[in-house]
């Protein structure tokens, strides 16, 4: 049903959500045996929709644990941001190290949005089309999450060991 | 750990590909699929019989509804025979018999107007109900046939009206120990015909 690459895939995905190994294993364990309980019908995307129950479940989780690590945001904010396109972060350089440091760093969201970005290389439309909402509030919160990173980098500095920026952004 | 810098997007590529399950999470994955792919296929199986079930069931549906649609606009039997017993009768001309005057009074029902005169009146049995048939003649032109029967015809067929060989007809509940088959020539007025049934069954008027 599910190959190697396959269930690693989804693997790495949940880790996006989870950011400890175990719980990232959990978390595709249980959403496999949700998805064999579930379906009746054949699924058009069985990987996506599993991504979907990993989510899910990782997110009912969260809620029991009263941790909701979700940053909304309003939409009335979308007209003032400023145009992002897919690559606007590539001039960040960054080692692996940090790359650890900065998963730790941010909120799950985010973490999600970078690997879907990065990783899975989506669009900003597809990954809009994937949470169902609006391409603008999708571009919303990259704009915010690139701020963030760029923030930590002027403030951290590569002395510091935390975050790298080598190039001017403004 | 590799210290070499690189842009976020592939510094990511490179970090979660270097995470993967470990062999003893695969097997366990892989061990949960292929034993419920087993419990799966009866699911499909009976997730089939459902569907076909429901197929067979709207198609049952779809069968009874068109029965149901075709006997609705299908000219009911009950008139048929009616209309043949019409045909049948159509020299009999013997008045009001003493006989169905009575049954006609015994069943509150009025006697006809005299400026529409009871041309025939007899007892039928029209599909093994027992009837009175009286044909009754228009003021002017055309002729009226009513049958009545001490009893329902049949529900579904009740407060009908259709055309049948040129001749119009209505199939009313008067009440519930009483049914009329009416059947008029187009040249008989519709306003005597309402005005001999209002006459004669005065249930009709309310």
């Amino acid at each position: 049903m599910f190959n190697k690459a396959e269930l690693n895939q989804l693997y790495r995905y949940a880790l996006s959500l989870s950011t400890h190994d175990d719980g990232a294993y959990d978390l595709v364990h249980t959403a496999i045996e949700r998805y064999l309980k579930k379906i009746s019908e054949p699924v058009e995307n069985p990987l996506a929709y599993l991504k979907t129950i990993i989510r899910n479940v990782y997110f009912d989780i969260e809620r029991r644990k009263k941790i909701i690590p979700i940053i909304s945001i309003n939409v009335d904010e979308i007209p003032n941001i400023e145009s992002v396109n897919d690559d606007s972060m590539d001039d960040i350089l960054i080692n692996q190290q940090q790359v650890q440091q900065l998963l730790a760093h941010l909120n799950t969201e985010e973490n999600e949005l970078l690997y879907l970005w990065a990783v899975e290389e989506h669009t900003v439309s597809e990954i809009a089309a994937i949470y169902e909402k609006p391409r603008g509030t999708m571009l919303s919160k990259l704009h915010r999450l690139k701020n963030r990173i760029r923030t930590s980098f002027k403030e951290n500095g590569d002395a510091t060991g935390k975050y790298v920026k080598v190039t001017n952004y403004e | 750990m590799n210290n070499e810098k690189q842009t976020l997007k592939l510094a990511l590529k490179k970090y979660y590909a270097e995470k993967s399950l470990s062999n003893t999470q695969l097997n366990a994955l892989q061990q949960t699929l292929e034993h419920n792919s087993s419990t799966v296929k009866p699911r499909n199986t009976s997730f089939n019989n459902g569907r076909t079930f429901k197929w067979l069931a709207s198609v049952a549906a779809s069968l009874l509804f068109f029965a149901v649609i075709t006997s609705y606009i299908k000219t009911p039997d009950l008139i048929t025979l009616a209309y043949a017993d019409i045909l049948k009768d159509t020299e009999l001309n013997n008045g009001t018999q003493p006989s169905i005057q009575q049954w006609l009074n015994e069943n509150n029902v009025t006697q006809v107007p005299q400026q529409y005169p009871v041309e025939m009146s007899k007892f039928c049995l029209l599909d093994k109900f027992l009837t009175v048939h009286l044909r009754i003649a228009g003021a002017e032109q055309g002729k009226m046939n009513v049958f009545f029967h001490q009893g329902i015809y049949r529900l579904n067929s009740l407060n009908r009206s259709g055309m049948m060989n040129n001749m119009n007809w209505k199939l009313l509940k008067v009440r519930d120990d009483l049914t009329i088959i009416v059947m008029y020539t187009q040249d008989m007025r519709e306003q005597a015909v309402q005005h001999i049934l209002r006459k004669i069954l005065p249930e009709l008027e309310a």
